[in-house]
């Protein structure tokens, strides 16, 4: 069965991380900004889209909690689970 | 790294396998819901280059792009919050960061109204990259409208004490959506408000 390395943590630990994702996240958003402002071509669109998926990395990783599916599957796998119908 | 994991480990534990199969299967119906519609958002984003190439109306209002965003951004932690207090039984806290998210949808939604206000006297909506822009955003709202009534929904059933720490399944799936819209525009703003070079488009 899947585990969890950040079981145990408190609300204010997780309400304090996703502070810090929203930081990070309000950072590459004015980089962009002032990337498509300072840069053309395809240097440009490299900087926006490299920005890009790693705002949406982040978003899907701290906030979607995306690897509760990889963790799921997993589970499956190894049999912990089974595949019900409700 | 889910916080729902510890509810994911108590319910194996407490309900045995049934529960949390029942509550993993649920989760993979949602994220097979969301990665479908991230390929509609994929299909729609690809379009702007063979629409428009990489034109971008000279009147377009970056700032505006960059305001919205921020909307988003913050209605996302706030979406975060609502789950994590819901998680940890925190049944007020849950109720008021959900509707924060809710206040912040709908200003988003007003920028965007104000966005096709001025939009509509910027550049004809029937160019390439009107064409493309009024698309984008508009499937985009319909997302957020959707997205406010689910936390509408999840805030009645909230109020009514529905959701605790062991059960708060319908909290997740609003919340997992939201992020999910903000996660669509994190690359529908720099397609539309940043790639390429300005032009003139004029309506006349």
């Amino acid at each position: 069965m899947a585990t969890d390395s950040h079981a145990g943590e408190t609300k204010e630990t997780k309400n304090k991380r996703g502070l810090i994702v929203l930081i990070v996240l309000a950072v590459l958003t004015v980089a962009e900004f002032f990337a498509a402002i300072w840069f053309e071509g395809a240097l440009q669109l490299t900087l926006l889209g490299g920005s890009a998926i790693l705002k949406a990395l982040g978003i899907a990783h701290y906030f979607m909690h995306w690897r509760q599916v990889l963790d799921h599957i997993a589970d499956i796998a190894a049999g912990d689970a089974e595949v019900v119908e409700d | 790294m889910a916080m729902t994991d510890l509810i994911h480990a108590d319910l194996h534990e407490k309900y045995g396998t049934k529960a949390y199969s029942s509550l993993m299967m649920h989760r993979l119906g949602l994220w097979l819901f969301i990665i479908s519609d991230a390929f509609f958002f994929m299909a729609l984003i690809s379009s702007r280059y063979f629409v428009a190439s990489t034109d971008r109306p000279d009147t377009l209002i970056q700032e505006l792009g960059l305001l919205l965003t921020a909307i988003l951004l913050l209605s996302s932690l706030s979406a975060y919050r609502s789950e994590v207090a819901a998680s940890h039984g925190d049944n007020e806290g849950a109720k008021r960061w959900i509707l924060i998210t809710i206040i912040f949808g709908l200003i988003f939604l007003g920028g965007v109204v104000f966005a096709w206000y001025e939009a509509f006297h910027d550049f004809p909506p029937a160019s390439g990259f009107g064409t493309t822009f009024f698309t984008l955003t508009g499937i985009h709202t319909t997302h957020v409208v959707s997205g406010i009534i689910l936390l509408a929904f999840v805030y009645r059933r909230a109020a009514k004490g529905e959701y605790g720490p062991d059960h708060y399944r319908g909290f997740e799936g609003a919340a997992k959506y939201w992020h999910f819209v903000d996660l669509a525009w994190v690359f529908i703003y720099p397609i539309l408000y940043l790639v390429g070079e300005s032009v003139e488009m004029g309506v006349h």
